[in-house]
């Protein structure tokens, strides 16, 4: 899921380059929302820790 | 072909960043620690901040390319603050080695915090968005060709990096191995 996120922002820059700007833009929206996703599902983990 | 002293400036972030990717990536492969899920996100919200300046320097700065490193910086900010928040829980060590007296989270937080401040910061110079436009590669100043490249292959490294360290699905909480290249 990690390497997807990272993928998903790379083909945004790459889209970018080749001034695809519309689709840039879609992708890089599409990998902010699964980052936040992703990120909330971590925050959300139960902790391992020992108080 | 004059030289666009925002784009360069654009292009100079970009190298910032870079080093701190760069300065991640040594901390993996020389001194042996595995980024934990958190880390990969924030590694994740410097790429998003990339972006935003990657933008700048090919398509002409504007006011959205700004928000847009603006909010990737927040969210880095919060899941920064997520990490240090773990480790101030007393019981719960902290999370890799330190770099001049602070962990990676807490540098990933200042850093953080100075990318929302410069942005906000250069945005405001309003003689910028004149003459925005798109600048293919080939007619890039070499500065911003050399910036776009490094941001493009460190992108390529950390989607390799990632999923040899976590495959296709979660990443461990406490990574000591490379899922794909642990012993049997």
């Amino acid at each position: 899921m990690t390497s997807l996120l990272f993928l998903l922002f790379l083909v945004a820059m790459v889209l970018t380059v080749v001034n695809n700007q519309p689709f840039s833009l879609a992708m890089f929206g599409v990998a902010m929302v699964l980052t936040g996703y992703w990120f909330n599902h971590h925050m959300t983990n139960a902790l391992d820790i020992l108080l | 072909m004059p030289i666009d002293n925002f784009r360069v400036l654009n292009a100079i972030g970009l190298l910032l960043v870079s080093v701190v990717l760069f300065m991640a990536f040594y901390g993996q492969i020389a001194g042996g620690d595995l980024p934990c899920p958190l880390c990969l996100l924030q590694r994740i919200a410097f790429v998003a901040v990339m972006y935003g300046l990657l933008l700048n320097v090919i398509q002409g700065p504007k006011p959205l390319h700004y928000s847009i490193m603006i909010i990737s910086g927040l969210l880095g900010a919060a899941i920064a603050m997520r990490q240090v928040l773990l480790h101030v829980i007393p019981g719960t060590p902290p999370y890799g080695a330190p770099f001049l007296g602070y962990h990676y989270y807490t540098w990933a937080f200042i850093v953080f915090s100075l990318v929302i401040f410069g942005t906000a910061i250069v945005s405001a110079f309003g003689s910028q968005y004149g003459n925005s436009a798109y600048l293919p590669f080939k007619e890039q100043h070499w500065f911003c060709k050399l910036a776009i490249g490094i941001t493009l292959v460190l992108t390529l490294a950390n989607v390799i990096s990632a999923f040899i360290e976590c495959g296709p699905g979660e990443c461990p909480e406490n990574p000591v191995t490379y899922k794909l290249v642990a012993p049997k």
